[in-house]
């Protein structure tokens, strides 16, 4: 009971303790927000958040406030433009500032190329109620020094020779006779002062003051994604978030791009682009050449190229539309021409770290594409297994290929020690070859040694041979220029010390000499594709014959392969054991060893 | 492997421990509890186990994988594609990449440790085998970090050395404060000192 009472009093005055330092504090805190409040205030600004000494103004905001002469005119969006009647500019609006004493005033259109000025000498004409009236052109207005108190912003949105829209945004001092130009006498200027009713005359089109729309401000909407059309005006991809955009090469790497974002609603990849300050993104690239490539979660890609020519065009993809116009690009491609995806895509500059990672699919009834799950791989000729598993580009041409399609893509799998391959190829180069692409200069390295090994105790160089049903070998099959269709081949090693002649069947082979693998190689029309496996057990074998030492096929713990004839990159697959059995036992040795060492020291201090 | 014969080692190896228990010979008790129970485990268990660890650790190390888009999991075979800045590599999820060796080794010490009361073997077992799982995807992701950022090349290296120093250290970790200290502590073979200082109370 009285570690109770104890405990309660101490939470009384813990809790009263409490009280009293914010009854302290916070006087303190009001009065330093009050003080504060009144620096500001005589400063002529208001802090968020403090105490104002002075009862609060009544009074209607002047709506024209928010217009910031920049040259950007998306403060006007929500004013409709005035009547344009000789066709010179595509818009053009007036505002007056609540007191009369400004007079806003923008306009756009199209320039023809970034060096295109012309609306610099388009003419503003005031005319005032009595008569006096005067016209300024914009360049002058921009001087400064015909009208003082003159403000004007202009942009130009073309890039390079690609049209654009411009936009001009001016604010005048008013009532203003603009008597540098005008010449107007003293008297004509004071009447016309004091009358201050003026008419505006622009774009063919004459305005009363008295007719001058109330100034909308725009408000502030947060943008909603509600699709997008390829129609070279921009303000559908609003509520996309845009990302840097960064060319890969040294030579302009802040130049050809600025902003790119991508969106996938499964029927179209929608591609936006913003070229960089001096530059075109089809001109990006390490090889300079705007080549882009929408890579899928399974590693396989879509290539296409992009040419600014005649409002932007794009090849590589059937069905693709582009549109180019100031510095931006939107871009739809069909996802019919997609390679095999199952979550998503990436997008961004062939064989380049991808501009946009992760671009799934929005629409939830077409979630995931069709590759399906992967399964595990059949060794049959049939390569849907393999639709599944992610591929690695192969390619000899680089980013600076000359087609719209990559060299080929392959994978490995592995299981149970068999090692397992696919490799495809839709360039015509290759399809020229008719099966002989897979045929040449191939290579599966162990554990990262690349280096060739003509003795025979490391890495295979396979050949092809062909084996009848009876087991007879054919050394030298064709295994290029095949007519459409599937063929198998035996994998051989091409520094085998076979005695062609006299192993005329597989039975005739030594044990170290069997075949290790299977290849199968399909010719089609539009694509040429292989599979193959390789018996690691057998591939040790033939390897362990000719070594000093025992190889097993668990040495083998990194198997790349290379396809030379479609590129010189290589696929590769590694496990990555842990070494239990070794951090078992080091494990056990601390925890055992530091008991043994406190017994140890426990009896010598006995 | 024949359910008989498994069921007949598994009647002899609860005969030997009831032996041993009989006879007090705790030591040899402990012996041949846990390694009895590694194999019977290991030759039981592990068919069964083997994909789910393997998914998991590659769901774990997936995680990092697709938050910083270094590496992708697909988790029905246990297979890490890792994208590399000149091509790509397969990370396969085997037995030995699982943990589970690791796994049942400790559980197998564990579960005839006499320091621990049942409950605490039991608790100590689950939070044990949660960490390593973790540390085995901490691995994983520090060898697929590796070869993403510096190539193919680096897989040697992060697999033998840095992905293995890394877990070993760990699990001594786990160890000694699972096995060693308690036992220390709690056996009275001695307080539990650093160096010079005072033994802990």
């Amino acid at each position: 009971m009285r570690k109770r009472e104890r405990f309660i009093r101490k939470l009384a005055l813990a809790v009263s303790g409490m009280f009293a330092v914010c009854a302290v504090l916070v006087p303190v805190q009001m009065v330093d927000a009050a003080e504060t409040a009144a620096e500001t205030n005589s400063a002529g600004t208001m802090a968020v958040g403090t105490i104002s000494e002075k009862e609060p103004e009544t009074k209607v905001a002047d709506p024209t406030s928010t217009i910031v002469i920049d040259g950007n005119i998306d403060d006007w969006k929500a004013m409709d433009s005035l009547k344009v009647s000789d066709g010179s500019v595509k818009g053009w609006r007036l505002a007056k500032s609540a007191d009369g004493s400004k007079l806003y005033f923008s306009f756009d259109g199209v320039a023809t190329s970034e060096w295109d000025g012309h609306y610099m000498w388009d003419t503003l004409k005031i005319t005032f109620a009595n008569g006096t009236s005067y016209e300024v052109q914009i360049a002058n207005l921009a001087g400064g020094w015909i009208m003082p108190g003159a403000e004007v912003a202009v942009t130009n949105g073309a890039s390079g020779t690609n049209a654009g829209d411009y936009a001009v945004e001016c604010v005048l001092p008013m009532p203003n006779t603009g008597t540098s130009v005008a010449n107007v006498d003293a008297e004509s200027q004071a009447a016309a002062e004091a009358d201050g009713a003026y008419s505006v005359t622009f774009a063919g089109t004459v305005i009363f003051e008295t007719d001058i729309p109330e100034f909308v401000p725009l408000e502030e909407i947060e943008p909603v994604y509600e699709g997008i059309v390829i129609d070279g005006k921009y303000d559908d991809w609003a509520a996309v978030s845009k990302v840097e955009a960064k060319c890969p090469s040294t030579e302009h790497v802040e130049e050809c791009l600025s902003n790119a974002a991508c969106v996938f609603d499964g029927e179209y990849v929608y591609i936006y682009l913003q070229d960089g300050k001096d530059g075109n993104a089809s001109g990006a690239g390490v090889a300079s050449n705007g080549r882009y490539a929408i890579t899928t979660d399974l590693g396989r890609q879509l290539v296409f190229q992009l040419t600014k020519a005649n409002g932007g065009s794009v090849s590589g993809v059937e069905g693709a539309q582009v549109a180019y116009y100031g510095d931006k690009w939107e871009i739809a491609i069909p996802a019919s021409e997609l390679p095999m995806w199952k979550q998503g895509v990436s997008f961004g500059l062939y064989q380049a770290e991808p501009i946009v990672n992760g671009v799934v699919n929005i629409k939830g009834d077409n979630a995931t594409g069709p590759a399906g799950e992967f399964d595990g791989i059949v060794y049959d000729g049939l390569y849907g297994d393999w639709e599944a598993y992610p591929h690695t580009l192969i390619q000899y041409a680089t980013a600076g290929t000359q087609t719209d399609e990559p060299d080929g893509e392959g994978a490995l799998y592995l299981e149970d020690e068999v090692l397992y391959g696919h490799v495809v190829s839709s360039m015509e180069a290759h399809l020229q070859q008719k099966g002989g692409e897979f045929d040449g200069a191939i290579s599966i390295c162990f554990n990262g040694n690349r280096e060739y090994n003509g003795d025979k105790t490391w890495n295979l160089y396979p050949r092809l041979v062909a084996v009848a049903a009876d087991g007879t070998i054919d050394w030298d099959p064709d295994t290029e220029n095949l007519e459409k269709g599937s063929y198998e081949f035996y994998l051989a090693d091409a520094r085998g010390e076979y005695n062609t002649s006299t192993q005329t069947n597989i039975s005739d082979l030594a044990e170290h000499e069997k075949f290790y693998g299977k290849m199968i190689i399909t010719v089609g029309e539009t694509i040429d594709e292989t599979e193959f496996m390789v018996d690691l057990e057998q591939a040790a074998k033939f390897l362990s014959f000719y070594s000093d030492n025992e190889i097993f096929a668990s040495d083998f713990k990194m198997i790349e392969a290379q396809f030379g004839e479609i590129g010189q990159d290589y696929l590769a697959i590694a496990g990555a054991s842990s070494g239990p059995w070794m951090g078992i036992v080091i494990a056990m040795a601390v925890a055992g060893g530091a008991v043994c060492y406190k017994r140890r020291r426990n009896e010598v201090t006995k | 492997m024949n359910p008989i014969f498994v069921i007949i080692v598994i009647a002899l190896w609860l005969y030997a421990l009831s032996v041993l228990n009989r006879a007090k010979l705790n030591f040899w008790r402990y012996l041949c509890g846990s390694m009895g129970l590694f194999v019977i485990m290991l030759v039981t268990l592990r068919e069964i186990l083997i994909v789910p660890l393997a998914q998991c650790v590659a769901a774990m190390a997936g995680v990092i994988g697709n938050i910083t888009g270094t590496f992708t999991p697909y988790l029905k075979y246990g297979i890490i594609f890792i994208d590399t800045a000149v091509g790509s590599m397969t990370l396969q999820i085997d037995l030995e990449c699982s943990g589970i060796i690791e796994i049942m080794a400790f559980v197998s010490l564990l579960a005839f440790f006499r320091v621990y009361t049942v409950y605490e073997r039991i608790i100590v077992g689950i939070l044990g085998t949660a960490y390593i799982m973790v540390c085995n995807a901490l691995r994983i992701t520090l060898i697929c970090e590796a070869v993403h950022f510096f190539g193919n090349d680096a897989y040697y290296v992060a697999h033998t050395f840095l992905g293995r120093i890394f877990f070993y250290v760990l699990t001594v970790i786990l160890y000694f404060y699972v096995f060693t200290k308690p036992h220390i502590i709690q056996m009275k073979v001695g307080n539990f000192s650093y160096g010079d200082n005072k033994p802990s109370a």
